[in-house]
This record gives structure tokens, sequence and C-alpha cells, in this order.
């Protein structure tokens, strides 16, 4: 069993270490009262999802699409070529402002959720089950599979594997659609053990070739993406995976798979560098064994990791690069300002290179010391100018050369979302600055200092550093509103700041 | 904010021997370079960087090009069969040979073709063609089987296995996100659309000055008091740079390299190209837009070994006709203008210059006048290297030789792949594609 943290290690710090990593940072007066639940407490409401769920609004692609579809195609059969074309390219007009709604809104909820580990948790599940709109091309069926994430996401594991594993988005991102049993498609069975479940070393080709056969037999509709079980294109015949022979189902081999201790090992191991980061053996092979001791629930698993001392320790506490996901909504949150649009946020997300539900491959994202290059370190610099000043410095630098043209490849469509992105970026207003500091800060530089970086950063900056920024604040007599901008953006252009 | 040093390397030699004499020297720094220099000794292949290394640019036609009337088969009745209304005239195809011509406004292509300096390399793809957008860009960038997914694109394993320890800008790509291909281990390589934007931009109108936001930064992230002049061993530098020590492989460690990699660079490619001068002119679009900066980049003197650039537009399913015309004569003028300027700076013999799209399209034409994805294409590789003519097999475009109504690949993109990894990046080609292909030898 991890080693807890001893209540005398808790403070300020440590509170505010837990809601960056289990959450999304808070601003310092809510990192206060999470401080003042004393860590147990603190931990189980960050774990304990609030019963009932408070009502919240949804996106539109929530909605089931299926009789629209039907009609829509209807439409299509009878219409000219010229009509059929208008019919396609709005069709796929609506389809990409809905995902872009739902985009939007899960942002938008990371924000404001009641439960702030719920949604950090569906991001992880999101990286770890890579799935992308791009092959799926339904925002229904990638909501669809959201949701799981975010209900099931803290209970057992081998539940939730199941439950993604035969949803429809799943099944057509990873061909699990066309498994056939007169024609095996093994590409979801390679990757449910090489990527979800036990990692390179722990299977065998055969194990891969076998259990491909016992995923066979399941259909998306079309229409509604109601997913079937066809008995006639399943292989019902005996399989040998990883030690066992059995005429498995899918249900049965995703169970004989969850169980190896491999498995326990692979998603205790990306929890902890997901949460906490710098690698720690022996913390993982701890958080193994209760995986293994409470059938894989997860919830159990959170609630040691973010309790252990291991999880507070100084190289664990401001050592993790924040995704650029974290790296938005908490700016968002430390500045207590509206999030931008959602097409300007996306534009921004894939300029720092993870968009979400459009993750780069069924790797999912690398995370760390991957998510800085120096094209997108910079960006990130010259986003905080636009998230502190409202100052647009990415203005679509020519018009898209394929404007009369479906163009939906990568390149066409970063055209259209930079100009989009860029138009709307133009109108953005800066901080509220009054929310966030004081009048009495902004007559003295060195309190304005104190705040800005007790609330922006983890570590304070080096002395070097300080003095800077006070001789910048320290022109004039009192801080001007654009002086007070520039030093809060110029904070956020630093290495620190990426740090949590 | 003057700059005089051109590497990463330059920049830390030269303070360190600044700062070797006033200043113990910062062991974040002694690891860097510590780092630096073992990496570079781990390196499969010493490169060669400076004036003389080739230079590979690799172009994507985005969208899936239509081979078929990219080149022509003007002879061929199943060409005019399938595509009743979008067949190119033959009178008025640019005649490669009796049965092939190029596009009527690649004339920029034919020009190259004639000079000897352009391979044009016929039916290339890969088996069991993957027909989205996303999934055959995928498979062209990292080289793999199209049941297979790999993680790290073709010259990102170029980069880990051959250019560790070299500056960031190994790699250029012109556009805003990084391509597929770049991505690596150990990530290098940048990305820019603008080498305005390339960099901090300042938040105030008038930069410059010791309070704008730009030198404020330059002092929160160490870089002020740069060397002066180009002698510099001024002991100031180092203790700007003073840091924390950290561990090796700390997530702080590499931040703090990286920033120091992005604001050398960005300084570097903004004098670079402000300075560089392109000698041609090129013709008025995006496309060229782009291969003038990176001519400008090649000319002023960038180490880099790699620039990918894409055009956009090719996903023409409806009204393929003007929309097509129009890419085909932006290819083929930027592209000639860009190889004239390479020319006359002196650099053409250097550099490899590859276009490809994530597949042709269909033989037949759609109702829409326009065509539906498909699979084979040509592609061209040129340069100064190259020996230029015909290479590989055109398709058949017989109905029974198709497969689902598309081509069928006669040369595996790999094979072209693996023949520019061997002789312009000089590595094997195995060990970055990891499988043997037979080279294409399209050079001289």
């Amino acid at each position: 069993m991890l080693k807890p943290l001893p209540e005398s290690q808790w403070t300020l710090q440590t509170a505010r270490h837990l809601i960056a990593r289990a959450g999304f940072d808070a601003p310092p007066e809510q990192v206060e009262s999470l401080y003042s639940l004393g860590l147990t407490k603190a931990v189980d409401s960050l774990i304990q999802f609030q019963t009932p769920p408070p009502p919240r609004s949804l996106p539109k692609c929530a909605e089931v699409e299926g009789e629209n579809q039907r009609e829509f195609l209807k439409k299509l059969k009878s219409a000219s070529p010229d009509e059929r074309e208008r019919l396609k390219k709005e069709a796929r007009r609506e389809m990409i402002l809905k995902l872009q709604e739902f985009q939007g809104w899960w942002l938008q909820r990371m924000i404001e959720t009641p439960d702030p580990l719920q949604e950090k948790l569906a991001l992880f599940w999101h990286g770890h089950f890579a799935t992308s709109f791009e092959k799926v091309k339904s925002p229904h069926l990638m909501w669809t599979q959201n949701e799981i994430f975010r209900n099931q996401g803290m209970g057992k594991f081998s539940d939730l594997l199941t439950s993604v594993s035969l949803d429809p988005a799943m099944l057509i991102y990873l061909d699990g659609n066309e498994n056939q049993a007169e024609h095996p498609n093994e590409n979801f069975a390679r990757e449910v053990m090489e990527l979800f479940c036990l990692g390179e070393g722990h299977y065998s080709e055969k194990d891969i070739q076998e259990s491909a056969r016992a995923f066979t037999g399941w259909k998306v509709r079309k229409f509604n993406g109601r997913v079937d079980f066809l008995s006639s294109h399943f292989d019902s015949g005996s399989k040998t995976i990883l030690g066992k022979t059995a005429p498995f189902t899918a249900k049965e081999a995703l169970q004989q798979i969850a169980a190896q201790p491999a498995c326990a090992d692979w998603i205790c191991n990306k929890l902890w560098n997901f949460f906490a980061s710098m690698p720690d053996s022996q913390a993982v092979a701890e958080l193994s064994q209760l995986f293994q001791k409470n059938g894989g629930e997860i919830r159990s698993i959170l609630k040691a990791l973010f309790t252990s001392e291991a999880f507070y320790s100084a190289n664990v506490i401001d050592h993790q690069i924040k995704s650029p996901v974290h790296w938005l909504i908490s700016t968002v949150r430390l500045l207590e300002r509206d999030l931008p649009p959602p097409i300007v946020c996306i534009n921004l997300l894939t300029q720092l290179g993870q968009t979400p539900l459009r993750p780069p491959n069924v790797k999912g994202w690398d995370g760390g010391i991957a998510w800085i290059t120096t094209a997108n370190l910079l960006n990130r610099y010259n986003y905080a100018s636009l998230l502190v000043e409202g100052v647009n410095i990415f203005k679509p630098s020519s018009p898209p050369p394929t404007m009369e043209m479906q163009d939906d490849s990568a390149a066409g469509r970063q055209n259209k979302l930079d100009k989009l992105s860029g138009r709307l970026a133009n109108h953005l207003s800066p901080v509220p600055l009054e929310k966030i500091i004081s009048a009495e800060e902004m007559k003295k530089p060195d309190l304005f200092l104190a705040n800005i970086q007790k609330r922006f950063l983890v570590q304070p900056l080096k002395p070097k550093e300080q003095e800077t920024l006070q001789s910048y604040l320290s022109q004039q007599k009192n801080i001007d509103k654009t002086t007070a901008l520039h030093a809060i953006r110029l904070l956020m252009s630093t290495t620190q700041y990426q740090l949590t | 904010m003057s700059l005089n040093f051109n590497t990463r390397r330059d920049f830390l030699r030269t303070t360190l021997l600044g700062g070797a004499i006033g200043y113990s020297i910062p062991a974040f720094l002694l690891e860097t370079m510590n780092q630096l220099q073992a990496e570079t000794l781990h390196s499969a292949t010493a490169v060669s960087t400076g004036k003389d290394a080739p230079i590979l640019v690799v172009i994507q036609l985005a969208g899936g090009n239509d081979g078929l009337n990219t080149v022509v088969p003007y002879t061929n009745d199943f060409y005019f069969n399938a595509r009743p209304g979008l067949k190119v005239d033959p009178l008025q195809v640019l005649k490669i040979n009796d049965t092939l011509g190029f596009h009527p406004n690649l004339t920029g292509l034919q020009k190259l073709y004639g000079a000897g300096n352009l391979a044009l390399v016929q039916g290339v793809g890969y088996p069991n063609p993957n027909r989205s957008h996303f999934r055959s860009t995928e498979i062209w960038h990292t080289g793999s089987d199209s049941d297979r997914n790999e993680k790290y694109g073709w010259i990102g394993k170029y980069f880990d296995s051959c250019c560790q320890g070299e500056d960031p800008t190994v790699g250029i790509n012109i556009g805003q996100q990084s391509p597929q291909a770049f991505s690596a281990k150990k990530p290098t390589g940048v990305s820019l659309s603008n080498p305005e934007t390339y960099r901090f931009v300042s938040s105030d109108r008038d930069s410059g000055g010791e309070n704008s936001t730009e030198s404020v930064f330059r002092q929160l992230n160490q870089m002020d008091h740069t060397p002066d002049n180009s002698d510099s061993n001024s002991g100031q530098t180092i203790q700007m740079i003073g840091g924390n020590t950290h561990f090796e492989g700390s997530p702080v460690d590499f931040l703090e390299r990286t920033s120091l990699d992005a604001q050398v660079s960005s300084d570097q490619i903004l004098i670079v190209a402000r300075k560089s001068k392109n000698s041609v002119d090129y013709p008025k679009n995006a496309f060229a837009n782009e291969l003038k900066l990176i001519a400008r980049l090649i000319g002023g003197g960038m180490s880099t070994r790699v620039y990918y650039t894409s055009q956009g537009g090719y996903d023409t399913h409806t009204n393929q006709i003007n929309s097509h015309n129009r890419l085909m004569s932006e290819l083929g003028d930027s592209l000639f203008s860009f190889c004239e300027d390479l020319k006359q700076q002196g650099n053409f013999g250097r550099v490899t210059i590859l276009t490809f799209s994530e597949f042709g399209r269909r033989v037949a034409q759609n109702a829409n006048g326009g065509t539906d994805h498909g699979a084979a294409a040509p592609l061209y590789v040129m340069g100064g290297q190259v020996k230029g003519g015909l290479y590989g097999k055109y398709p058949s475009l017989a109905p029974q030789d198709l497969h689902d109504g598309d081509l069928v690949h006669q040369v595996d993109f790999r094979e072209v792949y693996a023949g520019i990894l061997e002789k312009t990046l000089k590595v094997s080609s195995n060990e970055i594609l990891g499988k043997t292909f037979t080279p294409l030898n399209v050079f001289g």
C-alpha cells in the first residue's frame, strides 16, 4: 500500500498541486477552500462525483441523428446531380459545426464543472482509447463514446474496456465493423493488446490472430448508430488467448485480456504518467497490486494515488509539462476570463498540438516533453497575448486558395480554420483585470508581482527574473492597465508557466 | 538584438568560453553541452551541415491529385471512355513520348523534364490502398504498411537516427501544423508559416527599446546581452543564462533547452529571411510564396536538411476542370521558378525535391464533373543530382486491370523513399523504413 502523505505536509502548495493535476488548476480562493478540507476530504471531494449529477446542457450532437439521416438519403436519391452536391456540402458543413459545438461544449465543461476530475479523467481515457472523428465521421458517435469515458471512467477497468470496445466509435475506428468470421480483421485485436491493455512483449502474434476471431460479428447500423451482434458473422470456434482455450466471445476475450497482471501494470503506469508524470516504479508497482486486489476499480487507484506521499514529492510537484488542453483551460480559469469561441479554441489547440476528438493516431498523444517544440513553445507565448490582451497575433497570411471546392484534406481544413478563427479572434476582449488585481496592487509593483506569481506559477520566479519584471512594472507611478496586461503575458511567456 | 552565432552549439560555445573566465558554468548548460556532444557521437551517420550538404524538399499535393489528368495517357481509349467530360485534349498535352503528355498547364515541369532535371515516377502507391485522406496521408508520412499504425514519420525517424544534437532547424515545415512525417521520438524540426510570427511577437506597437515587452521577454528568458560582435568572448552572457541545476532528462531542463533553441532559431530564421532575396520572379499564389521562403532560407545558408510544405486544394470531387487547371499551372510555374532560383544561387546541385499526393483519383469521373478518391498516381523527383526521365510503368487502364475502379500501383512509394534516403540523405533505408525496399535510383 502506498504511504499516504502526512497531514503535516498538507499545505496550500500541496493543495494547489492536487487541484492542478486532478483538475485544471484553480484561482487562489479555490485552492484555499480545498486546503481547508484537509487532505482526506479534499481528495474525497474530487473523486466522489456529485450525486445526483447537477443538471447540465448537452451539445446538439447528443441527439440521435437516425431519422434525419434516413430522410436526407431519400432527398438525396431524388435530387438532381447539382442539387445532390449542394445537399451533401450542406450536410458536411452541418456535421463540422456540430463537432465544433461539441468540442467547445467539452472545453466549457472542463472550466465550470463541479467535478473537474471527471473531465480530466475523460481526457485521459480519450487519449488512452484514442479514437478520431477523422475516421468515425459522426459527432454523435464521438459523443456517445465521450459519455462512456465520463460515466464509467471511475469504475472497473474491464467494464470500461468492454463498453468502449463494443461502442460504435471504436468499432468504426479500428475496423471491428469489418471484422467477420470469413475475413478476420486484426486491427482492433492488435491495438487492444499493444495499446489499451498490455503493452508490447506481453502477447504473441498468435494471441492477436485468435482474439481477432473472438471479436467478429459486431456491426454498426448505419442510421441510428446502434450496434448489432450478428451471430452468422461470428466465429464461434475454440480460440486460445493468452494461455486459455475456450470458444471465447468478444466480452470473454476482453475479460481474459483485462485479467492479466500485465494489464494492471500497464494501466497503473499510464495513470501515474498522466497524473504524476515523473517515473516512479515503486509507486506504480503498489498501485498495480491494488488494481489486482480491487478488480481494477479506477476510483480506488486514484484515491491511493492522490493521497500518496510519492505524488507530492519534490520532483513531482511543478515537474509536469502542461498539455495544450490543460494550458488553455487552466489559463482561462486563472485569468477568470470567458473561454474564447469554440473555433478559436480549436485552432489554438491545433497549433499547440492537441485537438480534442482528433487525436493524431490510435496511439493518442505522447505527452510530456513531446508537447514542446520550438514552434509550439513560441505559439504558447504568442497565444498568451491573445488570452490576456485580446490581441490576435496570428493574422491569416493569405486567403485560402480552395474556397470554391470542397476540400476536406487536412490542409484545406486548416486554411478555413485559420481564416475563421482569425476573424473571430480579432474581436476577443482583454482579461477583466479588476477581477484578479486589486486597486491597491495596481499601485504597488511588489504586491502586483506577488499576486500574479502566486496565481499563475507554482514556484516563484528566480530573483533575477523577479527584478526584471519588477523594474518593468515600476516605469510609472501607478501601473496602468496596458502595462499590467503585458506583465501577465510576459509571466506566461516563460518556461516556468509551461509547468504545473 | 544582434546575433552572430549561427547555431545552438556556436551559442553555447561562445557563452561557455566567455563564461568560463569570470563565472562558474551553470550545471544545466554544461549538461546540455555534454549531451549535445554525446548525441552527436551517437548519431548513426555523421551529418554534414553547412554550405555543401544535400537538402531534401518534400511537397505534398494535399487532397489527392488526379494523376491521370496530370500525366495524361493521351492515346488510350480507356482514358477517353472513362473521362467523357474531364479528358484533357490530346492536341494540347505537352508530349513526353508517343503515349504520355503533361497537363497543358504544366509547362514549368515540361521545361524541367526537358532539361533532364525531373524524374517522373509512374504508378506510385502501396498495397491495399486506403481511400481516406487522413489514413492515406498517415501511411505516406510514416511509410507504414496500410494495415499497421505507425507513430513516427519517415523524416522523423531520419532525424532520430542521424540528426541528434543538430539544431532544431534541421527540419523546417512551412505551415502551421507539423506534418506527421516529422514526428519523432525526440521531437525536432520547426513549423512556421511566417518568419514574422515564428518568434515572440511583441505586445506593444513599437518593439525595441529597453522597456519593450520583447526586451523584457529576452531578459526573462535569459537571452539578453547576446554577443554583439563576431568575436565576442565577453563574459557577461553567462550570468544571464544561469539557471537552476536540473537532473538530466527533467522536463524543466528540456523546456529551457527548447526555449533557447526557439529563440536562437527564430532570430536566425528572421534574419536570414529578411536578408536573403529571391533572384527570380515567382507566380503570385500561396504555394509559390512558400517556395520563395524556402529558397530564401536555403540561399541564406540555413543548415536545414529537410524542408516540407504542401499545396492544398486537390480534393476535386466537383467541377474539377477549372480548379485542376489552376492548380496545375500554380504547381508547374512555382516549381520552375523555385528551381531557377536555386540554380542562380548555385544550390540546385544539392537540392532534391519530392512531390507526392496521398492518393490519385478514381479512373472514371463521377456525376458531378469531378473525381473521387482513388489509388496509384505519378510523382516527381527533381534536382541537380536527379537523372531525368521516366521511371516505373504506367498502370493499365483496362477495366479488368483496375482494382475497385482504381489504378494498381507499379512502384511502392517506399522504394522512392529508400532511393532518396540512400542517395540524398546518405542513410541506410532499412533502418529508417524498418523493412527492406529496393531503392529506386533516380539519381545519376
